[in-house]
């Protein structure tokens, strides 16, 4: 009897042992998480990079700020997947309706004319990715419109991520809620591979497809833990334990490699019937852009490796690293099929009447603008808007919508004027 | 020395203690998990599945299937895959009764096709009424449609059930993208809506154009859904001792009650849902936009149709269906969705009213069939808005009347979608009337 009340004492001391050391480990990482404050983290390593040289703003900061949005889930919208949550930074706003806040917009007095609406739809390269809001394309075009002598407003409607048939229906559901634009530009191109490379048996599948599937049929791709193994997961006993694994050097076992990323032969065909929807979705825009008075016109973008430029050393190992990389190299791969195909249109005029492939916007611009595989620095994003403005103020004024208030054509006139004088001189 | 010794054993005695409870509670706990897998929670714990008595509703009194059979296979096939987009269509099934493709899309009748090339091609988008809820592949607006056409005029007809359950009319126009980037074309496009579009206008008025069941939708999507409680107390929820309470407590009827979330926000007033409700025809007359412009570009006629339902539109209402919409109705959301839908129709009828002078060709092939039951007095509702096969054939006899009426009477030009042998056939060489749809 003495033997087992020994026993059930010597088992209560151990597991009261036990529990105090849990105690004292989490205390001690609770310590250690909070004095880790939000401020501490390492920065994004892309804001080091020369692309940001001569920079007027803090490339860090911004950065954190897009980490800030970034880092919280999207909303769910209905048709298009997903939108942007509000935020409000120093460099990165994003307003109520999940779209990224535009510079340099004109403001209309409440008797003045209206000016002159332009949606812009795209990706993230659209959205702003890595630069702050007054250096967005949409910002940047809405600077050089209002230069231009031409009231603007530029809405956002990029978000990171979409692809061509997000686009479309992110054009069908704002028309459904607001009055038409007068332009509607699209920038895009470079996001085509992205769903295309998690479920290529789809036909231009977003983003995240197999995640968002997860999501939407409640599978779990984990098998779920039971209580014990979560709770056992938790605790300051596990947490201990793994550093000091971690401070032996013994580290867990890699993950499984990535995926074969579907059928790497089949690159090409994918790219073929990508660049079919990808004009399908033009076309769409098109019709729309019939119905609903609209002039719609279309970018091509440039991404490193699909795309001519003189790359400064910084780009030269950007691309080095998405070739190492199986999945970054599927969609290189990918990108540049598709780049392909997009120029055998153009060169057989199987493109729409205002439709312009500007991958190669940097073959004579040596200067960094690359920061990862598609994202630009303020410097490159002030070279898209110019060709896009360039562009687009060029067919204006060489025909200008019949729809615009006298107004708005009044002031085009003007501007046209100006610009045609100026070549003279 | 020996108060020492004293407190030591006091200690030892103690956590001597602590132990044997610890290990009797175990003892206890194995031994009640054991009494509840022998005696399967005391037969309380396990939900039953409610049952499906729809199939002995009225409609299915004389159904030449078996209506038991088919409905149990309906339940089996109601499962949903997400695709991007659209947001769901329904998992591939093949049964005795329902058959549904890869793609989602329910099978349809066909003759065999005439070999000439000639087939009319009509694409049906709707909810569940049109993707058959409530019949078998081969008696779906679908398939009764194609079966109408071919019989009567002899016009093979290459129908497709593009119909899902829970679809709106902004799903559908997101489904005709898809189909259209899919390199396939049409000849006539049929959207047949209503019944779904007012009650996800009226209970999830936050989104404009959204699809049913936006809230949970959004909440799987945000994992925004019931956070899991700490695995400490599922842990404790799992216990023999605790599901042994849990058995004995409703054993005595005493249920731990738990508060029922209610995934939707229904209005507050009339006025509320007459906002709404007007805001699903706004939503639902303006996608004609699209879809015209669509029409134009890829040369389909398109059509646009009001559904019938027990609540909204005329029916000399069964005994049974009487019944059965009192029961129907004590259902919130259905309830408000159908009140809902009734400001819809009324919204869309002050349109269609409109002097002809004003009116635009869209409108022409604007239909309300909501009152296609005017004159029947059988049973042909299962439910507030389903119907069996009967329903679905008259739906179908009114839709294949309508679309001859139109294409005849726009033959001369307007719509030069009809190959010359089609259109003797469907219009005689010299038929040529007004058009002025049934219903």
């Amino acid at each position: 009897m003495k033997k087992v009340q020994t026993i059930l004492a010597m088992i209560t001391v151990y597991a009261l042992v036990i529990v105090g050391i849990d105690v004292l480990a989490r205390g001690y990482f609770a310590i250690r998480d909070a004095s880790r404050g939000e401020h501490q983290h390492k920065p994004d390593e892309r804001a080091l990079l020369p692309a940001y040289e001569g920079a007027q703003y803090d490339p860090v900061e911004t950065w954190r700020e897009l980490w800030v949005g970034t880092d919280v889930w999207l909303n769910y919208e209905p048709y298009t997947v997903w939108s942007r949550k509000p935020i409000t930074g120093k460099y990165v706003n994003v307003d109520e309706a999940g779209r990224r806040v535009t510079r340099h917009n004109f403001v209309p007095d409440s008797n003045a004319d209206q000016p002159l609406e332009i949606w812009q739809l795209g990706g993230s390269t659209t959205w702003g990715m890595g630069v702050p809001d007054a250096e967005t394309v949409p910002s940047r075009l809405a600077l050089l419109f209002n230069e231009f002598g031409v009231d603007t407003r530029v809405t956002n409607l990029g978000d990171t991520g979409m692809v061509s048939t997000q686009e479309v229906l992110m054009l069908l559901r704002t028309l459904q809620t607001q009055n038409p634009p007068d332009l509607v530009i699209v920038y895009d191109g470079a996001n085509e591979p992205l769903g295309v490379a998690e479920a290529p048996e789809l036909l231009n599948p977003h983003y995240l497809v197999n995640r968002i599937r997860d999501l939407f049929e409640r599978r779990n791709p984990k098998p779920r833990q039971t209580p014990a193994a979560e709770l056992w997961a938790n605790s300051g006993l596990y947490r201990l334990g793994k550093a000091i694994r971690w401070r032996l050097g013994l580290k867990d076992a890699p993950p499984s490699p990535p995926p074969d990323f579907a059928n790497p032969g089949g690159v090409e065909s994918l790219a073929t019937r990508g660049a079919g929807v990808l004009f399908d979705n033009y076309q769409f825009a098109e019709i729309f852009g019939d119905e609903f008075g609209f002039r719609p016109y279309f970018f091509f973008q440039p991404r490193p490796g699909a795309g001519d430029k003189p790359y400064d050393p910084s780009e030269q190992k950007i691309i080095a690293d998405l070739r190492d990389d199986p999945e970054q190299n599927w969609i290189m791969r990918f990108a540049v099929a598709l780049r392909e195909r997009v120029q055998l249109r153009v060169s057989e005029s199987r493109v729409p009447e205002r439709f312009r492939d500007i991958s190669d916007v940097f073959a004579e611009f040596p200067d960094p603008v690359y920061m990862d595989w598609v994202h630009l620095s303020h410097r490159g994003n002030r070279r898209i808007a110019e060709v896009i403005f360039e562009t687009i103020s060029a067919d204006l004024c060489a025909d200008a919508p019949t729809h615009l208030s006298t107004h708005l054509r009044g002031q085009l006139r003007a501007a046209c004027n100006q610009t045609v004088e100026a070549s003279e001189n | 020395m020996s108060r020492e010794k004293s407190f030591a054993a006091r200690v030892e005695m103690g956590l001597a203690l602590v132990a044997f409870w610890v290990v009797f509670v175990l003892i206890v706990d194995v031994g009640f998990r054991a009494i509840l897998s022998l005696t399967d929670d005391l037969g309380t714990s396990r939900a039953k599945p409610v049952e499906d008595l729809r199939f002995q509703s009225a409609p299915y009194a004389d159904a030449p299937y078996d209506a038991e059979a088919f409905f149990a296979e309906m339940r089996a096939a109601r499962k949903e895959a997400y695709t991007p987009y659209v947001v769901w269509r329904s998992r591939p099934f093949d049964g005795e009764f329902i058959h549904i493709d890869d793609e989602g899309n329910r099978s349809t009748y066909r003759a065999a096709p005439s070999g000439s090339g000639e087939a009319l091609r009509i694409w049906l988008f709707g909810g569940s009424v049109i993707w058959g809820l409530g019949a078998p592949d081969s008696l779906t607006v679908s398939s009764q449609l194609a079966r109408q056409i071919e019989n009567t005029w002899g016009v093979d007809a290459e129908v497709r059930n593009l119909g899902e359950i829970g679809f709106v009319n902004t799903q559908e126009i997101v489904l005709l993208i898809r189909e259209l980037q899919r390199g396939r074309r049409p000849d006539v496009v049929v959207f047949f809506d209503g019944a779904n579009d007012a009650p996800a206008a009226e209970l999830w008025p936050e989104v404009d154009g959204t699809h049913m069941n936006f809230t949970s939708i959004r909440d799987r999507f945000e994992k925004r859904e019931k956070v899991q409680p700490h695995p400490a107390l599922r842990i404790l929820h799992r216990s023999g001792m605790w599901r042994m309470a849990d058995a004995i407590g409703k054993r005595l009827g005493i249920q731990r009650q738990k508060p029922a979330v209610v995934p939707y926000t229904v209005p507050k007033d009339a006025a509320g849902v007459r906002r709404r409700g007007e805001r699903a025809a706004e939503i639902w007359l303006a996608n004609r936009r699209f879809v015209e412009s669509l029409a134009r570009h890829y040369g389909f006629v398109p059509f646009y149709l009001l559904q019938p339902s027990l609540e909204v539109g005329a029916k000399q209402r069964h005994p049974s269906e009487v019944s059965l919409l009192a029961d129907e109705m004590k259902n919130e959301a259905k309830r408000v969705g159908m009140e809902g839908y009734a400001v819809m129709r009324e919204a869309v009828r002050r349109r269609l009213a409109r002097p002809e002078a004003e009116q635009q060709a869209v409108d022409r092939r604007t239909w309300d069939l909501s009152d296609v039951f005017a004159d029947v007095s059988d049973p042909l509702y299962f439910d507030y808005v389903h119907v069996g096969h009967d329903g679905n054939r008259l739906i179908a006899a009114a839709l294949a009347d309508a679309l001859q009426l139109h294409l005849c009477a726009a033959r001369s030009g307007e719509i030069p979608i009809l190959t010359p042998s089609v259109s003797d056939r469907m219009c005689g060489p010299t038929k040529n009337q007004p058009f002025s749809p049934r219903g």
